[in-house]
């Protein structure tokens, strides 16, 4: 009973601190975890914008998982897999790798050297929650905010008391992941102490098209390990002040799965070390939080080591004038230093920031965000957003809303752009973005049926897009490119009981159109960027009943081009799977639930990118304990 | 029932020898004329492949190897060298691939450790392939070898034969196996019955592949400031001659075209442009600076037929690239889609 009363609280501080149905389009429908959500900050001052929150216990059975697998199984993102639990990128929107900002806990983890993040590397594990801001919003986050944003979110959980879980995952091609955990939450002070192990050895059987015959081979040079350690802390100093730490050690060490046709036997350690500490006072019109940081990662590629260090110091005061006014200040301090393969290079960053949420009426609210980024010195362009956000029916068992936004982004060049070494361009401007959207978001709500619908059009121009070209003996990075992304979204979820069983129903589609509207080669004007689907579809069924439940996965992923220049495809692919899961309890202090899957149920050959293989059909069989 | 089977098989032997007289008119191959563009690839996509084109309607047919055996080629295409009725695709992503030329059928493939190979040669019965090996920390490639195959056809590497860095072109002369090797600008005499190395002699610049002219055999070479022509002598080996062209940043591939009158058109790099110069063999001068200029140029071939230079372009290797076809005077015919960066053109 109290933890019921805990998810009624949590579930009420979700939907006050929400300003709109669009930010809690999912949250009222998940099984919240019985820690406190506190991605609503994400939401507060995004008016007119779309931030969905993807719990883990939404996704079910993810522990082992990658940040990229989960992302490419339960929603309609496209991400870049270098083959199974290799180099993962996002695209979101159709925009390139380096669009999209990645965040934990607030700290910037996309690599300042190459301005993308490898989604592979981030396991499951290191974090409670994820949340999707889908589109620009370069003036909220700063850069890389072009086609949409990734955070993920530690949660510290007081009042919940001791559990220590351990999560085992035995599944085909040698995988085993392994994660224990212990949780405390007292009622001043709260830790979360995470260790894992994820190893797969990925031997799976695969159409070698290069090599005459296309006989079938054993992959046997695609093994992953994986170790690491996540603790998080959160102490309340008093009613209004506390302060939360987490800690993230991570290591990765790969073999390098070869492109078909080539003998490469290339190796890759990643060592990602991550800390972040927040200290937040809270008054009763407003609160302020000093953040810092630290994100040191090495990457060593067969002999060449790569390492970065980011730094962060930030502070943020947010406040409440009226029931109509909402504003929030920052200032944020980014120390950057490379020590990469041909060039040592360091870099400052400082960043001002204002939102201000407006609402004249009790369904009408506007999110007006500005930001100004100091790069080295230079000024970037103001960066500034408006949307807005209207309930046009507000009804006991419906709920209508438009929404509408218009923001600009950027994208700082990375340091590889400007100072490699040859080649590295240190004129380049940054890539910048102007993006607007406009959605409908509805929900009927019946005694036994929810249903909630969300239908998106946007339209986003990115301009001096930055493209790596040949000139006389070595590449180098130009401003060339402007590309215009155009499309749909529509995300559908339902629920539905009936007796004593459960039923939901989620679909995701995306239609991207990014076409290159200008280029420095004629043959790619006018095409599409590659590797981007013009379709993906993925939806899940689930269904339970007391403690068995079952789900049917399903997701088809569009043809894609190849080349800018739009003269060759790699077929379209769909994947099913699908699984059961047990929840039991042994006694009072033990329970758990175990299941199987089965994923590429049919065992298709397939590949994300070209002369990539992808595992065939495969099972999975987890076992989840809690004391 | 068996009465039946001896009789089909006199039918069958009496009409053979009835015919025998007669000319055979095979069917020819689709490919025994026209054009074959090969097409490098992008490094990281391994999307290399064979177009062809046929002169006489215009229309260019693209990856014909793909087409026929109906799989990618699935590596870079760093050569492609025909000898008798096989084509040879070396590939420098460690993959040797054999088509019958005339159809580009799939006959057989090289099997074994090859890691970056490049060019390949045949001699009294077997394949002789350059490999630079793999490289070092500091990039470098001191494990350089020749493969040897001891059948045309592929099959399994019998030896290998450790070699200077970086070997490139082979040729078979005078019963000799000579390779270029980069690195350390050697040529070197390899017996092929031995497969052994029998000699090394030092050339001016860094040496790539080999061409005959004039009952000649020439190593063509360059460097920052100069393309070399070393004339080899047939006795032992060593460089009778040297033409020097001052032509600078000629291009790094090594990528030439020879015309019958003895003209060599190369790929200049220069500052905002890639230059063909024209040179010639008979004065030892450079004919033509700029014989043609544009971008991205990356592969040259030259068809005696209809006396036009065809250039590859890569197109920044954003996408695929496109063939230029220029006149003797150096103007512009036309400009078809090709694949992944064109190096290399055959007209058989």
């Amino acid at each position: 009973m109290a933890l019921s009363k805990k998810y009624l609280t949590g579930f009420i501080l979700l939907l006050i601190g929400s300003p709109g149905l669009s930010q809690d389009f999912f949250g009222d429908t998940l099984k919240l975890a019985p820690v406190q959500v506190n991605a609503t900050h994400l939401q507060k001052y995004a008016y007119g914008q779309w931030v969905r929150n993807l719990e883990k216990s939404a996704l079910g059975q993810m522990s082992g998982m990658s940040l990229g697998q989960a992302l490419q199984q339960g929603t309609g993102l496209f991400v870049r897999e270098y083959g199974s639990g290799m180099l993962a990128s996002l695209s979101v929107r159709g925009t390139a790798a380096g669009h999209n900002a990645l965040f934990w806990n607030g700290l910037p983890v996309n690599s300042p050297s190459l301005g993308q993040a490898d989604y592979s590397i981030f396991a499951m594990a290191g974090f409670d929650q994820v949340a999707v801001h889908y589109g620009s919003s370069g003036a909220l986050y700063g850069t890389d905010a072009i086609g949409g944003a990734i955070h993920l979110e530690n949660s510290p959980g007081y009042g919940t008391g001791h559990e220590t879980s351990s999560k085992t995952r035995l599944g085909s091609f040698g995988r085993w992941d392994q994660e224990l955990s212990y949780r405390y939450g007292g009622d001043v002070f709260a830790v979360k102490t995470s260790v894992y192990r994820n190893i797969a050895a990925n031997r799976f059987p695969y159409a070698d098209w290069a090599s005459p015959g296309t006989p079938t081979r054993v992959q046997d040079h695609a093994a992953v390990s994986q170790v690491g350690w996540a603790q998080d802390l959160a102490i309340r100093l008093d009613q209004r002040q506390s302060v939360e730490a987490s800690f993230w050690i991570n290591e990765v060490d790969r073999e390098i799965q070869p492109l078909l046709g080539s003998p490469e036997r290339n190796q890759q350690l990643d060592w990602n070390i991550r800390g972040v500490v927040d200290y937040y006072n809270r008054r009763d019109n407003a609160s302020w939080n000093v953040k810092a940081g630290l994100v040191r990662d090495k990457m060593r590629f067969n002999q060449e080591e790569n390492l970065t260090l980011l730094a962060l110091l930030g502070a943020e005061l947010d406040w409440e004038h009226s029931d109509k006014w909402q504003s929030k200040t920052g200032i944020r301090l980014t120390h950057i230093k490379g020590s990469l393969a041909t060039y040592s290079k360091e870099e400052q960053r400082l960043e001002l920031y204002q939102s201000t949420n407006f609402k004249p009426l009790p369904r009408l609210g506007f999110s007006l965000q500005l930001r100004q980024l100091i790069h080295d010195g230079e000024p970037v362009p103001f960066t500034p957003g408006l949307g807005a956000a209207w309930t046009i029916i507000n009804q006991e068992d419906q709920k209508w809303e438009l929404t509408g936004n218009i923001s600009r982004g950027f994208k700082i060049p990375t340091l590889n752009d400007r100072f490699w070494v040859p080649g590295g361009n240190p004129d380049l401007l940054p890539e910048q973005s102007w993006s607007r959207e406009a959605g409908l978001n509805q929900s009927l709500k019946g005694a036994r049926l929810q249903i909630k619908n969300r239908l998106a059009y946007y339209h986003m121009a990115v301009d001096q897009w930055v493209v790596w070209l040949p000139r006389g003996t070595f590449w180098t990075p130009e401003n060339v490119r402007k590309v215009v992304n155009q499309g749909l979204e529509y995300f559908f979820e339902s629920e539905w009981e009936s007796g004593t069983w459960k039923l939901g129903l989620n679909l995701d589609y995306a239609f991207t159109r990014p076409i290159i509207k200008s280029d420095d080669q004629d043959q790619s004007r006018g095409k599409r960027l590659p590797y981007v689907p013009a379709h993906k579809v993925q939806g899940q069924l689930h269904a339970g009943r007391g403690a068995f439940s079952f789900f049917i996965r399903g997701q088809k992923t569009g043809e894609r081009f190849v080349t800018t220049d739009n003269r060759g495809t790699l077929p379209a692919f769909a994947l099913w799977g699908g699984g059961v899961q047990y929840d039991f309890r042994f006694s009072p202090w033990l329970k758990g639930d175990m299941g199987l899957s089965v994923h590429n149920i049919f065992d298709r050959d397939y590949q994300v990118l070209r002369l990539r293989p992808m595992p065939g059909r495969n099972f999975q069989f987890n076992v989840n304990l809690v004391l | 029932m068996k009465k039946l089977t001896i009789a089909n098989c006199l039918f069958l032997i009496t009409l053979l020898f009835s015919c025998g007289t007669d000319p055979v008119e095979l069917p020819r191959g689709a490919y025994e004329e026209g054009v074959l563009i090969v097409n490098e690839g992008a490094f990281g996509a391994n999307d290399g492949e064979i177009f062809h084109f046929d002169k006489a309607s215009g229309e260019m047919e693209s990856a014909i190897f793909e087409k026929v055996n109906n799989r990618p080629f699935a590596g870079l295409i760093q050569n492609m060298h025909i000898f008798g009725d096989y084509a040879y695709l070396v590939a420098n992503t460690g993959k040797v691939e054999i088509v019958r030329a005339s159809d580009f059928t799939g006959m057989g493939a090289v099997d074994g450790a090859l890691v970056n190979s490049r060019s390949l040669v045949t001699a009294e019965g077997k394949l002789f392939i350059s490999d630079w090996g793999a490289y070092d920390e500091n990039y470098q490639n001191p494990d350089s070898f020749i493969a040897v195959v001891n059948d045309p056809k592929g099959g399994a590497i019998a030896n290998t034969i450790p070699v200077s860095s970086r070997p490139e072109g082979l040729t078979y002369f005078g019963g000799r196996v000579l390779a270029a090797c980069q690195s350390e600008g050697q040529l070197l005499v390899i017996d092929p019955e031995t497969e052994t190395v029998e000699r090394t002699v030092q050339v001016t610049g860094t040496p790539f592949s080999f061409f005959d002219y004039g009952d000649k055999l020439y190593l063509y070479a360059t460097d920052a400031a100069n393309v070399y022509l070393h004339e080899i002598a047939p006795a032992d080996f060593e460089i009778a001659d040297s033409q020097v062209f001052p032509v600078a940043n000629s291009m790094y591939n090594g990528s030439f075209t020879l015309t019958e009158s003895g003209e060599i058109f190369v790929i200049s790099n220069q500052e905002s442009e890639d230059v063909v110069v024209k040179l010639s063999i008979g004065s030892g001068t450079v004919s033509d600076a700029d014989f043609y200029s544009g971008n991205h140029f990356y592969g040259l071939g030259y068809d005696e037929a209809t006396d036009m230079l065809y250039i590859g372009e890569h197109a920044g290797w954003q996408g695929n690239g496109s063939v230029l076809r220029v006149n003797s005077a150096g103007e512009l015919i036309d400009q078809m889609p090709a694949g992944r960066g064109p190096s290399g053109f055959y007209f058989p």
